[in-house]
């Protein structure tokens, strides 16, 4: 044993430092220090590595030493390494690291999968550099096989092969060679001991774990024709047992599975959180005390396996006497009505627990009562005071605590938008008592700016209970929000059909002239610039910008917009594909808008309005006719102004589950004809409209409402109706401004310029629209309605919620007219169709659609009912 | 296939090695940066690697990517901390997220890490050469701070013209509050003090009854500091007039809550008088 002090003991043999077993620390100097046994590594590169130099002052034992030791297995480079004392001289010591050199990885190679898989394992796998050991091995080994059972592949076998590098000394090449084998599926699952709930509700709450899609109706009708027997044919026919309800229910969970949305995999921590879910259902239904008892996962064939879960359903509870204890600003009374659960409820630990802290359909809570009011420390504790038989005796124990002030509100996160575009938006506010609601309104309406991941918005609460005060922070994640529209594609003699739109929601005015701040463009200040170019060969072609700053002036949502707007359509000659162009006359619309848009306080905060004023000018040439007008060439001018007011409180715009949306809107032309004297009802039709006058009315109403308490499944109801109407019989009902309904409702598919296109679906675009038919003869009546209606039932279903591609499918039923006169007006004559159809959202093209629907009506002119019509939708439609 | 194309493929680890390095040399950074990607993992632990990783962590930096570059310096100095080229590694993380900080109205988390990271420089390396220049970005980074939170005070200030002045109003007396005791040297404090005077008015003016009291003697008292902490101000004419403002509103307060008890009074003895007629007991 070496003695501190005693270092004429240490001087002869080589002792390891890590051995030496003082009685106290001792500060020494090192007075060498040397390294041994390395081949490839460089000695002075790992003594720099080590940390230790000559003349440090150390401490044995100490930092210095395990720092050393650590750093130098950090580098996982080395086999082994000891550091060893070798003389102690007094103060100083000389040390000796003794350093075994392994074999290290110096190439890795994967096998046995394509590209894509390489290069996630590539990253998965980073061992290139590390010595030879068979830890790390086996660790790569588990992470290959855990990435491939995480993909399906629960057979997997990884191999690996080891070479000599010939490039470099003392390295070795690595191989990985997988074979996948095929993709493991579960073939049935198996439930036991479930006397209470059947097979089929329980599978369902299987979320992440379900049975391979199956259809194998045909296989079992086919193998009972070939197995039956002449008895059993004439059974058959001659009796026939009515199936019950239970009878039919099996039998098609025997032989359907229609599950193609959901893949059917097995990952191990998905099935866990499954069996999870299952508990959380039955407690949910008062079997307090289920449990899954055991579960086996066996192999059916080759590349699919059967799972069993045995439960015990224990026995069914409720609730008896609830009773609250420390609670003195609100009464019991008041408590248990708001909690809404009553002597003789089944005992359900999820909804009390919705009821007691968080309830977010509503936010109709208790907790509500008190963090609504600054409690934010308040806290309920239902604590199960006796349980006789199957009824169960609650205690509430409250705490409430003080009530609390925000002191300070802050963001954290947002590295592209400016602080004041967030901060204006927030409703929580420094000064103000607590308050849940508006900490969750404010991060709906937060979500609501687009900028921001909403799935990620966090309120960071931190709480000072001696102060009673709240420092309240919103963490955020920025999120690519500018949009592109592209489309195109080659359309018969129209030519190159396409549209290029970009739209720059995030733009700022005042970082243009700084090009580090462009990304793409200038960013940061809550701008929104829209560029469009929409072409249709010479045929049709649109161009618009616009420009919006939604807090013009800095202290109010006042959102100023501009907008330019430059639109040509062009005669096409069907017969003769050479000759369109100019020469067949044209209709051209430009125009101008200024518009305000203000939110109000008033009746509630979700309303706004907005005024604009537009100035158009409309050209024909050789155009007029179509539209019913008596001249084919001609200008004509408008100068409307419009107000609207809009009430919005949806809850999130790419996929609503909650809140309604309502635009009234007029607008309003000045009354040329009462200015004019000369204007009379013989006046010319060029006289009559060099000035458009008109006013026109559009109501557009939709609310959501989720179904079943899903966050998924979603009803959304929708009205819409426009009128156009005239000041007086002087003018008459102008022929532009109308309505054209039917289809999809898309500007660029119907090329209808200076109408109101309306989609229907399950009708041809266009197709319910009076005077259709009568456009290009003698006496035309003019193109388009004067009065529309149009209803739409949808529900909706949430397949992915993933904010990169969001996608939900949709089932319909519309209804919906169009009428060129009020004479003709009858709300209950309209057209009907159902259909189905899907959407994808992705933030960089917006909304993308396919519509499939039924039109049970015929079209004006028609006979036969419209039938069936496919849709494709590019953007939001309104209407 | 140029010269860089070949030598991208080849698997002879000196080659590449000499190629990084010349690389480097010649400015070509990005190419620099791939060569070095192959090779550092392989000479790690060789005579060879310090210098390869520090010149990998500046090729980062030339190339702008900051990020990377900090955490390529801050691994470098801990691995070698006793290198010759510590002291610079260090500075140059620093540095690195320094430049990387964005400007006052985003989010200041790397700003943040920045100041970290300088601190640490300075405490390590007090002696020096670049210490002046740490401190000077030490300097700038907490200015934008103070800049950030004086534009949040501002904000406040300028929506209780709004929509909803009454929450905007409370919010400012708070965060001028708050800012002046995060910001005590900050050169904004007398402005915001004079503001601050301004909205507790404000504020108490359009406060209810049984509030107007309390908070015009606040506001009043906000008054009074704002004299003691700033003798000779060129806002002292301004808060002087609102103070006369609050005075008088407070006093034609006294006066209608004097009426108002004189009144309570008289209904309660014209209450004990005339029994019958009239039922206004402790009102």
């Amino acid at each position: 044993q070496i003695r501190l002090g005693q270092s004429r003991y240490a001087s002869s043999k080589p002792i390891d430092i890590l051995e030496l077993n003082y009685a106290k620390p001792q500060t020494f100097r090192i007075a060498e220090i040397k390294a041994v046994g390395l081949t490839t590594l460089d000695e002075i590169a790992i003594l720099s590595l080590s940390g230790l130099k000559v003349d440090d002052k150390i401490e044995v034992p100490g930092d210095a030493i395990s720092n050393a030791l650590k750093k130098l297995w950090g580098q996982g480079i080395i086999g082994d390494v000891k550091i060893l004392v070798t003389k102690i001289d007094g103060e100083d010591i000389s040390l000796l690291l003794d350093l075994t050199e392994r074999p290290r990885f110096s190439r890795v190679e994967f096998t046995g999968m394509n590209k894509t898989q390489e290069s996630e394992l590539r990253d998965k796998v980073n061992i290139r550099g590390r010595v030879v050991r068979d830890d790390v091995l086996n660790n790569a080994k588990r992470n290959i096989e855990k990435y491939y059972l995480d993909k399906g592949f629960m057979n997997a076998e990884v191999r690996i092969k080891q070479e000599r590098d010939t490039t470099l000394p003392n390295s070795v090449k690595l191989i990985f060679d997988v074979e996948q084998n095929s993709k493991v599926r579960i073939n049935a699952i198996e439930f036991y001991g479930n006397k209470e709930v059947p097979d089929s509700k329980l599978k369902g709450k299987l979320k992440k774990t379900k049975e391979h899609a199956r259809v194998s109706v045909f296989k079992d009708g086919y193998s009972r024709l070939t197995d039956a027997t002449a008895e059993d044919i004439k059974n058959t026919i001659l009796y026939t047992d009515s199936a019950s309800h239970e009878d039919v229910k099996n039998y098609i969970n025997k032989n359907f599975k229609l599950n193609f949305f959901n893949g059917s995999k097995y990952i191990p921590k998905e099935f866990r959180n499954d069996k999870d879910n299952v508990i959380n259902f039955y407690q949910s239904k008062g079997y307090r005390d289920a449990k899954v008892v055991a579960d086996s996962i066996y192999n059916f064939g080759q590349d699919k396996i059967n799972i069993d879960i045995a439960l015990e359903e224990g026995q069914k509870y409720y609730y008896r006497n609830i009773t609250f204890n420390g609670n003195f600003i609100h009464p019991d009374q008041v408590l248990l009505a708001k909690l809404g659960i009553q002597r003789g409820d089944v005992y359900d630990k999820e909804k009390l627990d919705k009821r007691l802290n968080y309830d977010p359909t509503k936010g109709d809570d208790v907790s509500s009562l008190y963090q609504n009011d600054g409690y934010l420390f308040f806290s309920i504790d239902p604590v199960e005071v006796n349980v006789a038989g199957d009824s169960i005796d609650l205690e509430m124990r409250i705490f409430e605590g003080p009530q609390v002030t925000v002191n300070s509100v802050n963001i954290k996160g947002n590295e592209r938008t400016s602080d004041h575009v967030v901060m204006r938006e927030i409703r929580i506010l420094p000064g103000q008592k607590f308050n849940r609601e508006l900490l969750v309104r404010t991060i709906r309406e937060l979500s609501t700016l687009g900028y921001f991941d909403p799935e990620k918005i966090n309120p960071d609460l931190r709480p000072n209970f001696e102060a009673a005060t709240v420092d309240i922070t919103f963490e955020l994640e920025e999120r690519p929000n500018d949009q592109i529209e592209l489309s195109g594609g080659w359309g018969g003699f129209y030519g190159f059909v396409g549209t290029v739109g970009l739209s720059f929601n995030n733009f700022s005015i005042r970082n243009i002239k700084d090009f580090s701040k462009w990304d793409p463009l200038p960013v940061g200040d809550g701008q929104k610039l829209s560029l469009r170019v929409q072409a249709n060969g010479r045929s049709f072609q649109n161009y618009s910008v616009s420009l919006t700053e939604p807090w013009f002036g800095g202290k109010k949502p006042n959102a100023l917009s501009f907008s330019f707007n430059h639109s040509v359509q062009r005669q096409v000659d069907f017969y003769n594909q050479d000759s369109f162009g100019d020469e067949l006359g044209y209709f051209k619309i430009t125009g101008l808008t200024l518009g305000l848009a203000k939110r109000l306080t008033w009746p509630d905060d979700n309303f706004s309005i907005s005024n604009s004023l537009q100035f158009q000018i409309y050209e024909f040439d050789q155009y007029g006719t179509s539209f019913g007008l008596s001249y084919p060439t001609g200008t004509s001018n408008s100068l409307t102004w419009n107000t609207t007011i809009a009430r919005y409180n949806l809850d999130n715009p790419t996929y609503p589950r909650f809140g309604s949306n309502i635009i009234l809107s007029g607008s309003f032309t000045p009354p040329y004809a009462s200015l004019n004297k000369n204007l009379n009802e013989e006046s010319t039709d060029q006289e009559k409209y060099k000035w458009l006058e008109y006013n026109k009315w559009m109501f557009d109403a939709s609310i959501y409402t989720p179904l079943f308490g899903s966050n998924k499944l979603v009803a959304s109801a929708r009205a819409h109706m426009g009128f156009l109407g005239a000041y007086s019989k002087k003018i008459g009902m102008i022929p532009l401004e109308r309505f054209v309904m039917g289809g999809d409702g898309m500007s660029m598919n119907n090329f209808a310029l200076g109408q109101e296109i309306i989609g229907l679906r399950g009708y041809e675009n266009q197709s319910i629209t009076p005077g259709r038919d009568s456009r290009g003869s003698a006496d035309p009546e003019p193109y388009g309605g004067i009065v529309y209606n149009k209803y739409v039932m949808e529900v909706r279903y949430l397949i992915s919620p993933n904010p990169s591609a969001t996608i939900f499918v949709l089932a319909f039923a519309e209804a919906g007219n169009n009428w060129g006169s009020y004479q003709d007006f009858n709300p209950y004559d309209l057209k009907k169709s159902a259909g189905a159809g899907a959407r994808i959202f992705m933030p960089a093209f917006g909304l993308l659609g396919i519509d499939w629907g039924y039109g049970f009506d015929p079209i004006p002119g028609a006979i036969r009912p419209s039938g069936s019509q496919f849709h494709f939708t590019i953007g939001q439609q309104i209407r | 296939c140029g010269p860089f194309n070949k030598l991208e493929k080849s698997t002879n680890w000196e080659e590449l090695y000499a190629g990084a390095n010349k690389y480097y040399q010649e400015g070509e950074y990005n190419k620099a940066i791939i060569l070095y990607d192959k090779v550092l993992p392989v000479i790690r632990g060789s005579e060879k690697a310090e210098l390869a990783d520090y010149n990998y962590a500046n090729c980062h930096f030339k190339t702008k990517r900051y990020i990377e570059a900090a955490g390529y310096f801050s691994t470098f100095y801990r691995t070698y901390n006793r290198s010759p080229l510590a002291e610079e590694a260090l500075f140059m993380n620093a540095y690195a997220l320094y430049l990387d900080a964005p400007d006052a109205n985003l989010d200041q988390q790397s700003s943040q890490e920045a100041v970290a990271a300088i601190q640490q420089f300075v405490t390590k390396f007090p002696a020096s050469a670049s210490y002046e220049r740490a401190m000077d970005m030490l300097v700038d980074l907490q200015e934008r701070f103070e800049l950030k939170a004086y534009m949040e005070s501002s904000m406040y200030y300028r929506l209780k013209d709004g929509l909803y002045p009454g929450d905007y109003y409370r919010a400012c007396i708070i965060n001028f509050q708050n800012f002046a005791k995060d910001y005590p040297e900050s050169e904004h404090n007398e402005e915001l003090a004079y503001k601050l005077v301004e909205v507790s008015t404000g504020y108490a003016e359009n406060s209810a009854y049984a509030k107007k009291e309390e908070r015009l003697k606040d506001a009043l008292g906000y008054a009074t500091s704002f004299y003691r902490r700033y003798p000779d101000s060129a806002y002292t004419g301004k808060v002087k007039e609102i103070e006369q403002k609050a005075t008088e509103e407070l006093e034609a307060h006294t006066d209608l809550q004097k009426e108002y008890a004189a009144r309570v009074e008289e209904q309660k003895a014209r209450a004990l008088e005339n029994k019958p007629l009239e039922k206004i007991e402790n009102n």
